[in-house]
């Protein structure tokens, strides 16, 4: 009770108080966790050009940024280093060969670079503490992740690679409970051609199908 | 002595007065002044702030929804100060910051003053059954297991599992609520189907009376309707929810193109084989298939709006059929009429015109 | 707080140890159950793919978390590096109450008559350690006939002629196929092959308090929501609390079996869920940790009479790992051939077990469980553009 008593007093004085403080909160701008606005960019257009958005939607609609930043600061800050050390090492190389920074250059060019990338083509200078190949791969598979994962893991907005497969997401399924005497169409054949059988429920028969 | 007691009790009382300025000044302030001053001047609110601000809600503001939150009362000044403290704590960021079912419910009292109607067709159907009555229904679970995945449809916003609601988890039964406070609360509420905080203007509604207007070509989208779904605990826009592939046999059933409909699907679903009238599956297929379940149903109080009269009241057309004797059923899966299945053959031979006796 | 002496202490609550706890509780022996995860349930993780059991990448739904359970690799040339139970050279199982028997695609397949003697069968093979088992099919036959019956499984016991002798049917009807699995079935009925339905630990009806299977595509990897799949964790286990006679301890980590000067095992030294030393002494020590952890505990229970770890003397205790041998084929078709029924594996053809020209051993032929998408963006027909 004591404690409790205590702890209320303390949150209600960091309540009040915290009002005081809010002009100084509101400075707080950068949507990301883990990337610097500029780093962001660069994943932005490497992710887009892994799953480019064609008639469906791709990597950027699908916000797969969020998703590799989230987990940079979750399940992936083991990976931290990677992309700290790895962003600057793409930038530099596009630099180097086309005097531009990564999300500017064509998606053509883009696709190119990637491809020496993946490769481990890229100038050597850049990538003496990172494999670019590596990298690449690294890079490759968590955008995957955040195409298809759930997108409470931050990327795949609302679902929108299960859409493009036309996989029901939220999944349409129903109970078990339900057979429908006037609905009852034949299911596909099951091996033997027994598809449903009587069983007796206390006080009742209900129909199972082997669906 | 019982001078210093004095002194101490005015110096006491004089922090109390200063405390009180200070605090009920920031306090009034703060329920008061414009939301982006305020509530919205934080951070992790901000995107849930914009999309308010651009709502057919804007000119509501935060403390009149967010009642638990937002008004008076110690218990409300726990919560506020819980949220500061988490703030500090463990800044969440913006895309963690969920309501919890607590503040649902309260918010959808507020929400009753101004959608008065809405309120009162849903508090008279089943769609506001409460905890006690999807969960202790004996015939429902002497039939169906309680199990992990009720909360989908009912109680979507509860924080436990089936488990803790509800003991024995078995067909045997009986069945009690493991916390009886929650009996009388409601399962299905406001923020399940529908969402405050939606970019635009609400859609104008269909035109009821006229049922080709529902079930062809209409696209008309709100967006303040959506499914919340549990497992990501975010709202799907109407938009966003998938259209089933429903099968009447193995022909493909022409399904509504009202987009409400994949809402309604979403809970009054078919088995896993997409079956028309498997397991808890509305979807009309004879000759009523493509009609969108809004034609007949008033979506909060699920009662038949018009019933079969609105289209079939002149007994001259439409099969000389007089509907309002006719027995529709349609909860009992053996109703010869079910009005979500009738095909012509149901009372035609070789589904022309020569009528069999209309079943009763 | 000291520990009481019971009779038996049961290493591991996964599919082994569950089943043994069961018989020695309802023997009327007092039992204790060490897992050294919790209880997994549907509601921790429902179904999301990336922390699945087949695509641990977030984070392992079913146990062990990347904090407590590290594991060190050591490669051929010597070299060490330690790997996370997340990360695929972990080779994890699960680790939680029921362990794999939650999230497994709960194929219920026996061994067959061949399986026994494969020595005798196939000779010795130069550089394998393969041998003849000591017991027959026809031991085990009530045995998995008992299994089958208090798990539960649904199959149709008379569909696969390659199948062993047994006694009594299922005790469930078999899941009707998938799109997949008619097609394959027809193709394989053409080819002159023998298709049935696999038996599957899962219920077809209503079965032993719990609910029939409503075939959701998130199946193998998940925990069931209806708890229609069976497991140790709703069959076995509970029916061993119930007797009162055994006391299951969660998060209880055995860290070495104790030995007297006779090698007889007295008890277990553990680390308790606050991550505490303790000691339970038993009369009987029963070690189901599975493959990897069991020959890990015996190798840490150093006595004088072991000094290279229990049972160890020889040295063989952690060789001959035999890996679950998993591959697959896939191929483009021309329609559509995904019809969502899951969990997706349904039909199987036992004609290539044994009796392959230049092969030894073999298996069964089965269509694939349902791959969820992230899983399956790694499959791509040859020559495809990334
Ligand atoms: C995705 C997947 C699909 C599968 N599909 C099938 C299938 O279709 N059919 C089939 O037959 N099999 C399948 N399996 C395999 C099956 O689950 C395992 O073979 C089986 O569970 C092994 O049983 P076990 O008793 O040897 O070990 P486990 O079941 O793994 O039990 C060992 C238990 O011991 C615990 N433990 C380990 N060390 C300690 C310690 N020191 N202290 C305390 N506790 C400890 C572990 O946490 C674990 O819970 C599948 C497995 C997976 C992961």
């Amino acid at each position: 009770m004591n404690s409790t008593r205590r702890d209320f007093i303390r949150q209600i004085s960091l309540a009040s108080g915290s009002i005081m403080f809010i002009p100084a909160c509101s400075g707080y701008g950068s949507v990301w966790r883990f990337f610097t606005e500029a780093e962001a960019k660069t994943v932005i257009a490497f992710a887009e050009q892994i799953i480019p958005a064609d008639k469906d939607p791709g990597a950027t609609d699908a916000n797969i940024i969020n998703f590799i930043d989230k987990q940079l600061v979750g399940p992936y800050t083991r990976f931290q280093e990677m992309y700290r050390k790895g962003i600057p090492a793409i930038e530099n190389s596009a630099q180097k060969l086309f005097q531009k920074a990564f999300h500017e250059l064509g998606f053509e060019v883009q696709t190119g670079f990637m491809v020496q990338m993946e490769k481990g083509e890229l100038p050597e200078e850049f990538w003496q503490e990172t494999n670019q190949s590596g990298f690449f791969r690294l890079m490759l598979d968590h955008a995957m992740q955040g195409f298809y994962g759930s997108p409470r893991h931050g990327g795949n907005t609302n679902y929108v690679s299960y859409k493009m497969m036309k996989l029901d997401y939220p999944h349409v399924m129903g109970q078990n409970r339900y057979v429908s005497k006037c609905a009852q169409q034949p299911l596909p054949a099951s091996p033997q051609g027994r598809e449903k059988e009587l069983i007796n429920a206390p006080g009742q028969t209900i129909e199972i199908y082997y669906s | 002595m019982k001078n210093n007691i004095f002194r101490n009790v005015i110096i006491l009382l004089l922090i109390l007065f200063v405390v009180l300025i200070v605090f009920g000044g920031s306090y009034t302030y703060w329920n008061a002044a414009n939301p982006e001053k305020t509530c919205a001047s934080c951070h992790e609110i901000s995107p849930s702030h914009q999309t308010w601000a651009s709502s057919a809600h804007s000119q509501i503001t935060c403390f009149k929804c967010h009642g638990t939150a937002l008004s008076n009362g110690l218990h409300s000044f726990s919560e506020k100060a819980n949220m500061v403290f988490t703030h500090v704590k463990s800044a969440p960021h913006r895309d963690e910051i969920r309501m919890s079912e607590e503040q649902i419910l309260e918010t959808m009292q507020r929400c009753k003053g101004c959608h008065e109607n809405e309120y009162s067709n849903w508090i008279a159907s089943g769609h506001s059954a409460s905890y006690s009555h999807i969960f202790l229904d004996e015939k429902h679970n002497a039939t169906e297991q309680l199990n992990f995945d009720c909360l989908r449809c009912h109680g979507m916003f509860y924080a436990g599992t089936t488990y803790d609601l509800v003991e024995p988890i078995s067909v045997e039964g009986p069945w009690k609520m493991k916390d009886e406070s929650r009996a009388d609360l409601a399962t299905i509420p406001c923020m399940a189907c529908h969402k405050i905080h939606s970019r635009g203007m609400p859609s104008v509604r269909p035109d009821y009376a006229n049922p080709g207007y529902i079930f062809y070509g209409r696209v008309v989208q709100n967006n303040s309707i959506g499914l919340y779904v549990r497992n990501e605990e975010i709202h799907f826009d109407l938009a966003n929810l998938p259209t089933p592939v429903i099968l009447n046999d193995t022909d493909t059933v022409q399904t509504p193109n009202d987009p409400v409909y994949r809402l309604c699907v979403q809970c009054h679903a078919p088995s896993v084989r997409h079956q028309a009238g498997s397991s808890d599956d509305k979807t009309p297929t004879g000759v009523h298939e493509g009609i969108s379940c809004r034609a007949c149903h008033e979506p909060h109080s699920n009662f038949q709006r018009n019933s079969c009269d609105k289209c079939h009241g002149d007994k001259s057309k439409n099969c000389k059929l007089d509907v309002r004797t006719m027995n529709t059923t349609y909860i009992s899966p053996e109703s010869p009429n079910n009005i979500h299945r009738v095909a012509c053959q149901d009372c035609h031979d070789d589904g022309r015109n020569s009528s069999k006796s209309v079943k009763q | 707080m000291k520990n009481k002496h019971i009779n038996a202490i049961v290493v591991g609550a996964g599919a082994g140890g569950g089943v043994v706890a069961k018989e020695l509780a309802l023997a009327g022996l007092s039992v204790v159950l060490f897992e050294r995860g919790g209880w997994a349930t549907y509601d921790d993780h429902d179904d999301d793919e990336l922390i699945s059991q087949r695509t641990t990448v977030l984070g392992n739904a079913f146990g062990p978390d990347n904090k407590r359970y590290r594991r060190v690799v050591q490669y051929n040339d010597g070299s060490t590096q330690i790997v996370l139970p997340t990360e695929g050279s972990y080779s994890n199982n699960a680790a939680c109450v029921g362990s794999g028997t939650v999230s497994y695609g709960a194929m219920a397949w026996r061994f067959m008559e061949q399986d026994f003697k494969l020595k005798t069968i196939y000779g010795h093979i130069e550089g394998s350690t393969l041998e003849d088992w000591p017991i027959s099919y026809f031991d085990l036959e009530p045995c998995y006939e008992k299994a089958e019956w208090e798990i539960g499984v649904a199959g149709e016991h008379n569909a696969n002629p390659f199948c062993a002798p047994r006694q009594k049917p299922y005790p469930m009807p078999p899941f009707s196929y998938n799109r997949e699995g008619n097609l394959l079935s027809d193709a394989a009925k053409r080819l002159g092959l023998h298709p049935f339905p696999i038996p599957m630990l899962r219920n077809s009806i209503r079965y032993n308090g719990r609910p029939a299977c409503y075939r959701m595509r998130s199946c193998v990897g998940f925990a069931c929501p209806v708890n229609a799949k069976c497991g140790t964790h709703n069959t076995v286990i509970p029916t061993a609390i119930r007797t009162g006679n055994c006391e299951l301890r969660t998060h209880c980590q055995v860290a070495e079996i104790m030995l007297d000067e006779k090698g007889r095992a007295t008890g277990v030294k553990y680390f308790d869920e606050n991550h505490q030393g303790q000691i339970q002494t038993a009369d009987l020590v029963v070690v189901s940790a599975a493959a990897i952890e069991t020959a890990r505990l015996l190798l840490n229970s150093k006595s004088k009479l072991f000094p290279n770890g229990a049972g160890n003397n020889n040295d063989w205790v952690g060789r001959n790992l035999q890996g679950h041998a998993y591959t697959g084929a896939a191929g483009l078709m021309k329609d559509e051939v995904y019809d969502d029924v899951g969990p997706g594996a349904c039909m199987a053809v036992c004609d290539f077990n044994h009796g392959n020209k230049d092969i030894i051993g073999g298996g069964a032929l089965c269509n694939e469980f349902t791959a969820m998408p992230y899983l399956f963006s790694k499959m791509r027909p040859p020559g495809a553009k990334k």
